[in-house]
């Protein structure tokens, strides 16, 4: 008698056991579904052709002065193009600013190849029908990153201001949504609709999502850079628009950068 | 005694430098919202103002992540806001 | 003018797996602009692969396809070092051809 109601016992734990794995096997494989998409997609990234595109603009003779970006300096010295987004935004002392990617193609636009800081800031972002240079080359240039460590300095002041003034910004709230960068990237576990919320001040969360943009959108059928991903989040906000290369997207993308230190850089990435 | 004297100096001369180059938390406030009118632009509806704050949001904003609001101010604050 | 495709050749087995990336708008024609005007249908109509003259793919596509489509094929009798062969023609009469080497 006594043996049965134990077996009777260990049964319905097993089965409670059982229920719960299955709940979560549930939720694991919906994840799991997700990254399988993003791994199919990801065989045949377009951002490749935008790489190739890139190279090609990077090479190529622009502007009054007919000279190519072949001389850039991104941080790692003249020409180097291996590695250089893993250490920016930096301090660059010929233009005494801290820049991101974006801003220092501006600024080689302009100190190679002639161009007025305006024509090299008009058209940052591609949309259909229309291919601009400034998303090739952001593509380009972060492909050579790929794999490598992310390595953002910040030790020199006007690198560590900036850091200050980004960590500022996201959680500076504000507009008729009374929102922050914090209010969806400084809890865990957030999502919108479908999509997980990295929480940004979660180091895990901060080096995966960080080390995922430039990112080709399949919904817009476009390469996005890290300055369109601010404008976007603002704009999300109901904030007004960010301005392309202002200084407080710097500012924000030099916290967002540093605090994904550590982080392998595996980008121009694919997503839905 | 002169050992002292030569170590105070340094120690000295250091505090001051903290003090340059090290903006206090509302210095560094007021040059966030400064740099942020200065970044965006209007688009249709969304003006410049959206970069405001009132009074909670701007102590929302103070008292982030490890920082905790004090009991007082927080309570000053929902009476304030309970209020209206 | 097009952009040039990416096109990957290498063997798997004995089959040789071709994958390609074509840069095209692939507009449907049933979409509208800003202002509410239709945006008129451009999009890719044959794509064909060849192998040593060989035709080894022919397809007909519509505007269902996506922008920047992506292809992958296998096909047997190709060797590491021949050369595959794909053009593509839209609707526009605007085509383009690129080759890769079989890896």
């Amino acid at each position: 008698m006594r043996k049965t109601w134990e077996k009777a016992a260990r049964a319905a734990l097993a089965a409670a056991a059982l229920a719960a794995t299955g709940v979560g096997a549930q939720q694991k494989s919906a994840i799991e579904e997700i990254e399988r998409y993003r791994a199919a997609l990801g065989d045949g990234n377009p951002a490749e052709l935008w790489e190739a595109r890139g190279d090609a603009i990077w090479k190529e003779k622009r502007g009054p002065k007919n000279a190519s970006l072949e001389q850039c300096d991104l941080g790692l010295g003249p020409g180097i193009v291996r590695g250089a987004y893993t250490v920016l935004p930096k301090y660059f002392a010929d233009t005494n600013k801290v820049e991101d990617l974006e801003s220092r193609l501006v600024s080689c636009m302009v100190m190679l190849q002639g161009f007025t800081p305006e024509q090299a800031k008009k058209d940052p972002y591609g949309g259909p029908g229309k291919k601009v240079a400034m998303d090739a080359l952001v593509a380009f240039v972060t492909s050579e990153s790929r794999g490598l460590p992310m390595k953002v300095a910040g030790t020199h002041p006007k690198e560590v201001e900036a850091y200050d003034l980004g960590r500022q910004i996201f959680f500076h709230r504000g507009g008729p949504y009374d929102f922050s960068c914090a209010t969806c990237h400084g809890v865990n576990n957030q999502r919108i609709r479908l999509q997980d919320l990295p929480n940004l001040l979660n180091p895990r969360d901060a080096k995966k999502a960080y080390t995922s943009w430039p990112a080709y959108r399949v919904s817009q059928g476009e390469v996005r850079s890290f300055q369109w991903r601010l404008l976007d989040c603002f704009r999300q906000q109901r904030f007004p628009e960010l301005e392309f290369t202002s200084p407080a997207s710097i500012a924000l993308t030099m916290f967002l950068a540093k605090n994904s230190n550590g982080g392998t850089f595996d980008a121009p990435a694919i997503k839905r | 005694m002169k050992t002292i004297k030569m170590l105070a100096i340094p120690a000295a001369v250091l505090a001051l430098a903290g003090c340059a180059t090290t903006p206090g938390p509302d210095e560094l406030r007021t040059n966030a919202i400064a740099m942020m009118k200065a970044s965006f632009k209007e688009k249709g509806q969304a003006k410049l103002d959206r970069i405001d704050q009132d009074d909670m949001q701007r102590l929302c904003s103070e008292y982030v992540a490890e920082k905790v609001m004090p009991r007082e101010t927080a309570q000053a604050l929902e009476r304030r806001r309970s209020r209206r | 003018m097009a952009d040039p495709m990416k096109i990957r050749a290498a063997m798997s087995g004995d089959k040789v797996e071709v994958k390609i990336l074509m840069s095209h708008e692939m507009e449907t024609g049933q979409r509208k602009d800003a202002k509410g005007a239709a945006i008129p249908a451009h999009f890719i109509q044959t794509v064909s692969a060849t192998h040593n003259g060989k035709v080894v793919l022919a397809a007909e596509w519509g505007p269902a396809v996506s922008k920047n489509p992506f292809l992958s094929f296998k096909f047997t009798g190709g060797k590491p070092g021949e050369k595959v062969s794909v053009t593509w023609v839209d609707n526009k009469g605007d085509k383009r051809t690129d080759e890769a080497t079989i890896s």
